[in-house]
C-alpha cells in the first residue's frame, strides 16, 4: 500500500513536469512559427481552471483548462477564433496528449478581449476513436 | 493562471466541423510607415528592386515610373494615385496599409457608440465598416474607399476628441487653481504661526529683563 501511495506521488510529480514541458514546448514552437512568418498570429498557452462540466477520468482538479491567448495586434472575429480552435483540435496527437495529461477544456481568446470560446476535449477523443474504428 | 474574467462560449463539434469547410483567411496589414505616398513610391519603384532576380520587363516599367515620379510634386495626389495604381498592377508592389489600418480601427471602433454614447445609426455604420476594415487589411485601395465611407464616423470622432481635450484642459486648469489656493492658505498659516512665536519670544525677553 505504501508503495502504491509512493508511486502515485511520483506519477503526480511526473505529470506536473510533463504538463509544464508541453506548455513550454508549445509556446516555443508557436513563437518560432510566428517569427518565421509561418503563422499570422502568436499563440501563448497557459493552464487555467477549465470547465468542471467537461471533466473526464484523467482531468486535473482546478488545472484542466488549456488556455490559448492569440496575439495578433487586433481584435479577432468569432470565425477566426473558432478556426484557430478547430486547427488545434485537428492535431490528433496533441489532443490525445492533452487528454492524457489531464486537460479537458481548450480555451481560446484574443488579447484585450473579455470573451472567447471553449471546447470539450473528450468530444474530439471520441471522434478520433470512431474514425479509427471505421478505418480498421 | 491569468485573465480570470474572461467569458468563454462553448463550441460544439458541429460548429467546429462547419468551420473546417469554410476556412477563414487572416488578413494582416502590409507593414511600413512612410511620411507620404511619394516617399513610399520612390522607394518601391526604384529599378534596382527588380534586378535580383532580374526581371527585364519590370525594370523597364520601373524605369518609366521612377522617372515620372521624379518629375511629380510630393503633394500632387491625383498623379501619385495614378502612378501608384500602375505600380501595383504592373510591378506587383504592395503598398503599406499599416498606418491607415490602425487609424481606421481606432476611429471606427463600434465600442465607442455603446453605453453612455449610444448612437444607433453610427453604431450600425461603424459595425459594417469595422468588419470591412478587418477583411481588407492588406488592400490600400479598399481601405481608402472605406475611409471615404466612414466620413460621418470620423467627423463625430473628431468632435468628441476635441471635447475630451477641452474638458481635460479645464480640469487641469481647475487642479492648478486649487493647488495655488492651497499653497496660499498654507503660506498664510505659516506666517501666523511665526508671528505668534515672535510674540511669545518677545514676552519671554521682557519677562526675563523684569
Amino acid at each position: 500500500m505504501i508503495e502504491n501511495i509512493w508511486n502515485r506521488i511520483i506519477s503526480w510529480f511526473r505529470d506536473r513536469s510533463e504538463r509544464r514541458r508541453l506548455i513550454r514546448s508549445f509556446n516555443d514552437a508557436a513563437r518560432d512559427a510566428f517569427v518565421a512568418g509561418e503563422t499570422p498570429a502568436m499563440l501563448v498557452a497557459s493552464i487555467s481552471k477549465g470547465d468542471s462540466a467537461y471533466r473526464h477520468y484523467f482531468s486535473k482538479w482546478l488545472a484542466s483548462g488549456f488556455r490559448l491567448k492569440v496575439l495578433s495586434g487586433r481584435p479577432l472575429t468569432r470565425e477566426e477564433m473558432i478556426f484557430i480552435g478547430t486547427s488545434i483540435l485537428n492535431d490528433e496527437q496533441l489532443v490525445r496528449r492533452l487528454y492524457v495529461l489531464g486537460w479537458d477544456t481548450l480555451e481560446i481568446y484574443g488579447e484585450n478581449s473579455t470573451s472567447g470560446f471553449k471546447w470539450k476535449l473528450s468530444d474530439f477523443i471520441s471522434q478520433i476513436h470512431v474514425i479509427g474504428s471505421q478505418n480498421s | 493562471m491569468e485573465d480570470n474574467n474572461i467569458i468563454f462560449e462553448p463550441v460544439d463539434i458541429d460548429m467546429s466541423s462547419q468551420s473546417k469547410k469554410e476556412p477563414v483567411v487572416f488578413k494582416q496589414p502590409i507593414p511600413g510607415r512612410y511620411r507620404n505616398k511619394y516617399e513610399e513610391l520612390i522607394e518601391k519603384c526604384a529599378p534596382e528592386n527588380f534586378m535580383d532576380p532580374y526581371d527585364a520587363k519590370k525594370v523597364d516599367v520601373a524605369n518609366e515610373l521612377y522617372s515620372l515620379l521624379l518629375d511629380t510634386r510630393v503633394d500632387d495626389h491625383p498623379t501619385l494615385n495614378v502612378l501608384r495604381k500602375r505600380a501595383v498592377d504592373e510591378l506587383g508592389i504592395k503598398i503599406s496599409t499599416e498606418r491607415l489600418y490602425q487609424e481606421l480601427l481606432q476611429v471606427c471602433n463600434p465600442k465607442q457608440y455603446t453605453g453612455d454614447n449610444y448612437n444607433r445609426d453610427l453604431l450600425s455604420l461603424s459595425n459594417e465598416v469595422y468588419l470591412l476594415i478587418l477583411q481588407n487589411a492588406d488592400d490600400i485601395f479598399a481601405l481608402e474607399d472605406i475611409w471615404r465611407q466612414a466620413q460621418p464616423i470620423y467627423d463625430d470622432y473628431k468632435c468628441r476628441q476635441e471635447e475630451l481635450l477641452q474638458r481635460k484642459q479645464e480640469r487641469e486648469k481647475e487642479t492648478l487653481q486649487r493647488q495655488q489656493e492651497r499653497e496660499k492658505a498654507d503660506n498664510k498659516e505659516f506666517a501666523v504661526f511665526i508671528f505668534f512665536c515672535l510674540i511669545v519670544l518677545f514676552l519671554a525677553i521682557i519677562a526675563a529683563f523684569c
